[in-house]
């Protein structure tokens, strides 16, 4: 049953519920058939109650009544009823049928009241057949005034034979409507489904070479709208990844080329002639720096897929921020000074992060601030509890500040600012993105303002507690 | 002092070894885990050097068999940059591990620390030719004239002085003196120095501080 299709699913719910509707709908049709038919057989009855007493009070004698039986019982022949005709000593005059299947009636109706259906009661003749029953007395003519008692059957046959039939319409209906409703839904549901299958076949030939591609929302029924949203934004989500990722690929490739090129460049050249002792070391000591290099590029690269695939461990500690601040620009501090650069720290409060990582983003910032300021200048580092709720560091540089287009940019791996200095042998381009990942690993964030020619500052907001 | 190394990749093996002789150490080479758990177990080494992916059986087991029969230092090379790799190592009973690709000197560095067997005696005075260090007293002089020196080059003096003669990389450098455990893409510590040797070296005629080009620092008296 699990693996059943919607469409037959729907089809078959279709089906019981066309059944249910069907039998309740017969059962009620059915039983007020049976209940007219036997409110019509007993007003019949009491007319023709009337009837013959009416007939008897034309009579004079009783015995008449025996020697003209014909008078009474074509009146009830043409009805389709039996009668029988008591005297008041309980005699028979009268019977249209077997004495044996009429029955003998207690009570009657009085013969100066009229007949009503509180009279009439159920019958079973001695075959077996049903009907109804009333008897009444009737009074003959004057001057004798006698007493008759009138016991009229109306035979329920007919009336049977009607709601067998009647039964029979029903069942076939209910029989029809059954195997019509089953197809019929599952044409309906599947006709219902198309837009979920249309979504499924949109969905289904989106690939790596077409992540751009979107399913139209205005295709969509309201119900699938959100559905097809949502999917439309993991998508977007997918193919941002996906962009990014390529990008990453291409431009690795491309700064692994770049230190490698160098290598055998250098290493080829060096080899097409006879050196001398000095000269080769001088290679050898130039190799070193581009594995150097290449190694701090492997390193921060494990350090990123890592960070991205959430492996490495934050190790948080309660650390106060001042010398830590103090700690690591003391460490920068001989670079800032030969470049006519003043550190300048200002900080209060504790902090819970990861004081390794905290100590790498920082620097990361702090070397970058030194390499964009330009002589004389004072970066400005700061720390400070905001609003209570989170934790800000900042550090400030002045300089020609980065164009507003880039900022956005400027996280991602790989991006410099200023193409021209690729050849910087210390800036790998990935210090910035290893900062955000950071700030990433400890659900806070990094951001950048820049005022162009003024101070270009870098936040990094850590949440509280 | 012999050291074993347990080392599958060819190239790698062979100039650990090269490199470690030259060092003036008697290096055995073995290339797969048996092998290495054999030698380490029937001869009397004072290191060990163990690769943790070898064919036959990883260093892990060797390390486990071994640990179970000897004391002797074992300082792994792990390829694997996890921190889990690292830390089942040193609970299996390694001593130090170094991460692949590592520097020559780095590995060097850290075999003399394992040989050196427990916390190096910190000397109260250090002397290297005419440069002296009163370490307690954090005062230096050189030629008996009095040098000052800001707390950031005391240290960097000391840390080189107290291993005169041993070839210090830039990275032990900036982890010792700052202890900043990463590479940052600066040369801090190539400023570090030159600014300690304006102090330590050039009003003299005789230079202490060295660079050993692609490696990294020492101190020594080179006459």
């Amino acid at each position: 049953m699990a693996r059943l299709s919607l469409a037959t699913r729907i089809g078959v719910l279709f089906a019981v519920v066309t059944a249910v509707v069907f039998s309740i709908a017969g059962v009620h049709l059915y039983r007020s058939m049976s209940q007219q038919l036997e409110s019509h057989d007993d007003e019949m009855l009491l007319s023709t109650v009337n009837h013959l007493r009416r007939r008897v009070a034309e009579i004079a004698e009783v015995e008449a009544v025996r020697m003209d039986p014909y008078r009474l019982l074509d009146a009830v022949a043409e009805r389709g009823m039996l009668l029988a005709i008591r005297d008041s000593s309980d005699r028979p005059l009268l019977a249209s049928a077997p004495e044996a299947v009429l029955p003998s009636v207690g009570t009657s109706v009085p013969a100066d009241r009229d007949p009503d259906s509180s009279a009439i009661q159920n019958w079973r003749g001695a075959d077996g057949r049903r009907g109804r029953v009333i008897a009444a007395w009737a009074r003959i003519a004057r001057p004798s005034a006698d007493l008759v008692q009138l016991v009229v059957v109306r035979d329920g046959a007919e009336s049977h034979v009607m709601l067998l039939k009647h039964r029979g319409h029903v069942l076939l209906a209910l029989v029809l409507g059954v195997l019509a409703a089953a197809p019929l839904g599952y044409a309906i549901a599947r006709h219902g489904l198309r837009p979920v299958r249309m979504v499924a076949r949109a969905a289904g030939g989106i690939t790596a070479e077409q992540l751009g591609e979107r399913l139209r929302i205005e295709d969509a029924p309201a119900e699938l709208v959100e559905m097809v949203q949502a999917f439309n934004r993991m998508l977007d989500r997918l193919e941002d990844s996906f962009r990014r990722l390529t990008q990453f690929s291409s431009d690795l490739a491309h700064d692994l080329r770049t230190p490698i090129g160098n290598l055998m460049i250098a290493t080829q050249v060096a080899l097409a002639q006879r050196r001398s002792i000095p000269e080769y070391e001088t290679l050898l000591a130039s190799n070193i720096e581009e594995y150097e290099r290449l190694t701090r590029m492997i390193e921060n690269m494990l350090f990123l897929a890592r960070a991205d695939n959430a492996q490495v461990a934050l190790r948080a500690g309660t650390f106060s921020v001042e010398p830590e601040l103090k700690r690591i620009t003391e460490y920068f501090e001989g670079v800032a000074d030969e470049n006519g650069i003043t550190l300048d720290v200002a900080a209060s409060g504790t902090l819970v992060a990861d004081p390794i990582l905290f100590r790498r983003a920082v620097s990361n910032l702090v070397a970058n601030a030194i390499r964009h300021s330009p002589s004389g200048a004072r970066i400005l580092v700061r720390g400070h509890e905001q609003h209570s709720d989170n934790f800000l560091v900042s550090v400030a540089n002045p300089g020609s500040g980065i164009p507003p287009e880039q900022l956005p940019k400027i996280f991602d791996r790989f991006y410099r600012v200023d193409d021209s200095r690729r050849d910087s042998q210390f800036s790998s381009g990935l210090g910035l993105a290893i900062v955000k990942s950071i700030m990433t690993l400890h659900g806070g964030t990094v951001g950048v303002k820049s005022e162009p020619g003024g101070l270009t500052t870098f936040s990094l907001v850590f949440p509280s507690g | 002092m012999r050291i074993l190394v347990v080392e599958d990749e060819p190239k790698t093996g062979d100039y650990l070894k090269k490199g470690l002789t030259e060092s003036g150490f008697v290096v055995d080479l073995a290339r797969t885990g048996p092998d290495g758990r054999h030698l380490a177990l029937s001869e009397d080494y004072d290191l060990i050097v163990l690769d943790v992916m070898l064919p036959g059986f990883d260093g892990w087991r060797v390390i486990k068999d071994l640990r179970e029969a000897k004391d002797v230092p074992v300082l792994f090379l792990t390829a694997r940059d996890a921190v889990e790799d690292r830390v089942k190592g040193l609970e299996l009973g390694a001593d130090d591990y170094l991460t692949k690709p590592f520097a020559f000197v780095e590995l060097l560095a850290r075999v003399r620390t394992l040989l050196r067997r427990g916390p190096p005696r910190e000397e109260d005075f250090i002397r290297v030719a005419d440069l002296e260090i009163d370490v307690l007293k954090r005062r230096v002089t050189r030629s008996g004239k009095r040098i000052d020196l800001t707390a950031t080059e005391f240290s960097l003096l000391h840390l080189l002085a107290a291993r005169q003669g041993e070839v210090l990389p830039r990275s032990r450098i900036a982890s010792q003196v700052w202890d900043m455990n990463f590479d940052s893409d600066t040369n801090v510590v190539d400023v570090a120095i030159r600014r300690l040797r304006a102090k330590v070296d050039d009003p003299f005629p005789s230079k202490l501080v060295h660079t050993v080009r692609g490696m990294g620092y020492v101190v020594e008296d080179r006459g």
